[in-house]
């Protein structure tokens, strides 16, 4: 029993539900400026693809550049769902009930939003068929030493682990739609909701595939950005062979992962009027496990710098220092003041509980998140060892479009997502609710 | 029990194991001075700092876990919270330890004797000096912590308090005032010191590992080697945990205070931080072996191709991460406490196995294993001291006391 909720199993149901009803007009004109942004990003992939990848602002030497900082950067936004689903239902933390169903519908989307990015980068996508590992008539085959084979297994992997999840999730809520609902939204959501009637057996049978699922789900979230991180950590360029990448690169994607939730949760507990579901203490404790992993990511990048320093390595040396101090500084000492020292704001309860402030803060985490990933890769491309081969990148319009595409693609889904199906699981949250008993009422 | 809510243990030590404990620490003692004496003092030294490193972080991890016990807001292991706070009472022996090994540092750290480039980090002066702050600095916040944690649960039952535990329990609640006030009071300052511990132990623990063990090799360096060596620490301090309270268990009949469940949930963490630790080793192992370059590779070489180790890495692989994993998914290996010791066992023999792979192979360039009846004795010295400090502290406090 929690002191979070008073409420009863009627009021639930009925709130809960009320964010299915037909939307407004504010939220028609914001799904369609989104739709407006991936048109623009569509028709800018549509450019690169008619002209060649050129039109990017990638060059010899910084080959990768916005399209994989922004494929890690989803790939990261894809783990708050599992960690707050998966990990915290392990460790029986009852808050997340409130909360879990969002956040895997940001690591579906966040995955299904970072998987357009290789296909992107390719630059010839119409060939995008010859990594897959069929015999073909080019006598091609992927490389399966490389990290980047081990990636596309690795993430259709999560995906389906967390679609699985997600739906799985939403079983017992969806029939309680089911029931309310009439004509084909009653034959859609009763597909969905695959026959569950909420009887004895299926329950058992529900609650051990649910813990069996949550098992299986948090060793392949910890793996999945690990080799994200091998994309990198496997190589010998300066900057990028470090041990540490694995569970820094994890410990960064739950950060930002955590921000983005807190940032679609605040607007929608508003918008649907559910706050006394999705209370200010839940957004208080993610914003405790945001202080937690800016902690983690600030510690890596401490030992990043002393290793540099201790290895006496001049290869890693200098590429630090140019970190620090070269051509992109700026996006250096940015990402480290809005990723470790803005979110240490939050250690203040007045500023955790105050919704401005941590919009503001979670909006840093996801600009530092994404320089990070963006200094990673394109300082230690831009100057490796020969100083015959350094060079710089500078994005063009084709770029920043596709990277701003990708964003209100990833927002499209979620709109879409808080209008068809139940945002709160409202059978996790009944169980927190006082039993309707005779001497209660 | 009379009053679920605090348990005492039902007797003290009985005094033949605490004679067979002390024997086993003389054995230790005698075993190392004779090595010194004999001119085997590299050998002498090698196993000491072994166990020395294995057992401090052990120690300060079982503190720890109370500390992360609080800070998760956990309900479900409340007697093992105090087992891991007992651990505390090593920690000052540990710091006597580290001021031992400032006498076998010729034959420890080789970057006394070569030119590494490192000397400004790498030099006796700052490198005692700041680990023997680092060292002063924890044991002081463990205190604190375990003294803050203690008081409110001491003083709320002192009238109950038997005759043997009075005088502590007087000292540590001294100026009492009341219940309410002290409960809200110890709050307040536990909330302080928890993250405070869990922050100090991660940091310092992470340089600790770059210092005391990466340092033996001093041309190899690996940014994974601090978090790889304070979360062998925690590991390892779970595993000492379950074997602890199995043994106060039987020893202190106190079958009522711990319950199945309870080690139940005992075994999903030490399995969960096998995976996690497994998780780790193999993110070091793989990029190290993917990079295949000069300044990393003969760290893997050495251990996993040089007959005289690689069985030894084997066995630390097997017995610290599969065998456990495969073991722990069987329900009754985690309900039983016999299985559950058992397994216990073989982590912390495989958690040695590390340690001494971690220090020996760049310090021993002999043909055979350095390993005979000297270094069994003072492992098996070392592990009595520590059991020593612990049931010692444990019949001065309560085992479990839960303020319910």
């Amino acid at each position: 029993m929690t002191e979070d909720y008073n409420l009863n199993y009627t009021d639930t149901d009925i709130d809960l539900t009320q964010s299915l009803k037909a939307p407004g007009r504010g939220y028609w004109l914001l799904l369609t400026f989104l739709f407006l942004l991936i048109c623009a990003g569509g028709y800018a992939w549509g450019v690169q693809i008619a002209n060649g990848i050129g039109e990017s602002g990638k060059n010899n030497p910084v080959g990768w550049a916005m399209y994989i900082t922004t494929f890690v950067f989803w790939v990261g936004i894809a783990h708050s769902g599992t960690l707050i689903s998966a990990i915290l239902f392990l460790f029986r933390v009852k808050w997340r009930a409130a909360v879990y169903r969002s956040a895997e519908a940001v690591t579906v989307f966040g995955l299904a939003t970072a998987g357009l990015f290789p296909f992107i980068h390719l630059g010839r996508v119409w060939v995008a068929h010859w990594i897959l590992p069929i015999p073909n008539f080019g006598g091609l085959w992927p490389n399966f030493r490389s990290p980047l084979a081990w990636d596309v297994l690795a993430i259709t992997t999560y995906l389906t682990a967390s679609s699985l999840f997600f739906i799985l999730g939403m079983m017992p809520d969806i029939a309680i739609v089911r029931d309310k609902a009439r004509g084909w939204r009653k034959k859609v959501y009763g597909l969905l909701s695959m026959g569950w009637q909420g009887s004895d057996n299926q329950w058992r049978h529900y609650t051990a595939a649910y813990v069996f699922l949550a098992a299986l789900s948090t060793p392949l979230v910890i793996s999945v950005h690990s080799i994200v991180s091998w994309d990198f950590a496997m190589s010998v360029i300066p900057g990028w062979h470090s041990t540490i990448f694995a569970p820094y690169f994890v410990a960064g994607a739950i950060h930002s992962g955590l921000g983005m939730v807190v940032l679609l949760l605040i607007p929608m507990r508003k918008a649907f009027k559910i706050e006394q579901y999705i209370t200010l203490h839940h957004l208080e404790s993610l914003a405790k496990l945001i202080i937690f992993t800016a902690l983690v990511v600030g510690f890596a990048y401490s030992i990043e710098l002393f290793i540099a320093w201790y290895s006496h390595n001049p290869y890693e040396q200098a590429i630090f220092l140019y970190r620090m101090t070269g051509d992109y500084a700026w996006a250096f000492w940015l990402l480290i003041t809005t990723n470790v020292f803005v979110p240490m704001l939050l250690w203040s309860k007045k500023i955790r509980t105050s919704i401005p402030w941590l919009v503001g803060i979670c909006v840093s985490v996801e600009i530092g998140m994404w320089l990070e990933r963006f200094v990673i890769i394109v300082t230690s491309l831009a100057h490796d060892y020969l100083p015959y081969a350094w060079g710089l990148y500078k994005p063009t319009l084709i770029d920043s479009l596709i990277v701003i595409g990708s964003f209100a693609w990833f927002f499209f889904l979620f709109m879409v997502f808080s209008k068809t199906l139940p945002v709160v699981s409202m059978w996790e949250v009944k169980e927190q609710i006082e039993p309707p008993m005779k001497s209660s009422h | 029990m009379n009053n679920p809510s605090l348990i005492f243990p039902a007797q003290d030590l009985s005094p033949r194991i605490r004679a067979t404990l002390w024997t086993f620490v003389a054995l230790g003692v005698f075993a190392f001075i004779v090595s010194l004496l004999v001119g085997s003092a590299d050998r002498g030294w090698q196993i000491y700092y072994v166990n020395f490193v294995l057992w401090t972080a052990i120690a300060q991890g079982g503190v720890v876990f109370s500390a992360a016990y609080r800070m998760t807001n956990g309900t479900w292991g409340e007697p093992f919270r105090r087992v891991g706070e007992a651990m505390v009472s090593f920690l000052p022996v540990s710091f006597v330890l580290f001021i031992g090994v400032f006498f076998g540092r010729e034959s420890i750290y080789p970057w006394l004797h070569e030119a590494t480039g490192k000397e400004a980090w790498l030099n006796a002066p700052f490198f005692f000096a700041r680990d023997g702050v680092v060292f002063l600095y924890m044991m002081w916040l463990s205190y604190k912590y375990v003294r803050t944690s203690l008081r409110p649960e001491l003083g709320r039952f002192r009238g109950q308090t038997p005759d043997r535990f009075r005088a502590v329990v007087e000292r540590l609640t001294s100026n009492w005032k009341d219940d309410q006030q002290e409960i809200e009071a110890s709050k307040a300052k536990i909330a302080k010191l928890v993250p405070a511990l869990l922050i100090s132990f991660a940091v310092l623990y992470s340089y600790l590992g770059f210092d005391l063990l990466m340092s033996l090799e001093p041309r190899w360096s690996s940014t994974l080697y601090g978090w790889l060596f304070f979360l062998h620490g925690f590991y390892g301090a779970l595993v000492v945990i379950t074997l602890l309270a199995i043994s106060a268990r039987k020893v202190f009949k106190l079958e009522a205070g711990f319950a199945t469940k309870q080690f139940h949930d005992l075994g999903r963490l030490v399995m969960g931080f096998c995976m996690l630790s497994g998780g780790f080793y193999w993110s070091q192992y793989l990029v190290i072996w993917y990079g295949n370059i000069t300044e990393e590779i003969p760290y893997l070489v050495m251990r996993y191709r040089n007959p005289l180790w690689a069985p030894l890495t084997w066995y630390y692989i097997v017995f610290a991460f599969f065998f456990p994993l495969a073991v722990f998914l069987s329900k009754r290996a985690k309900d039983k406490p016999a299985s559950l010791a058992a397994i216990a066992s073989i982590i912390l023999s495989s958690l040695f196995v590390e340690r001494f792979l971690a220090v020996a192979p760049f310090l021993w360039h002999e043909q055979y294993l350095p390993f005979g009846v000297m270094e069994l004795a003072v492992s098996l010295g070392f592990a009595s001291g520590f059991a020593l400090t612990w049931f010692k502290f444990i019949g001065i406090v309560p085992l479990t006391a839960k303020t319910s």
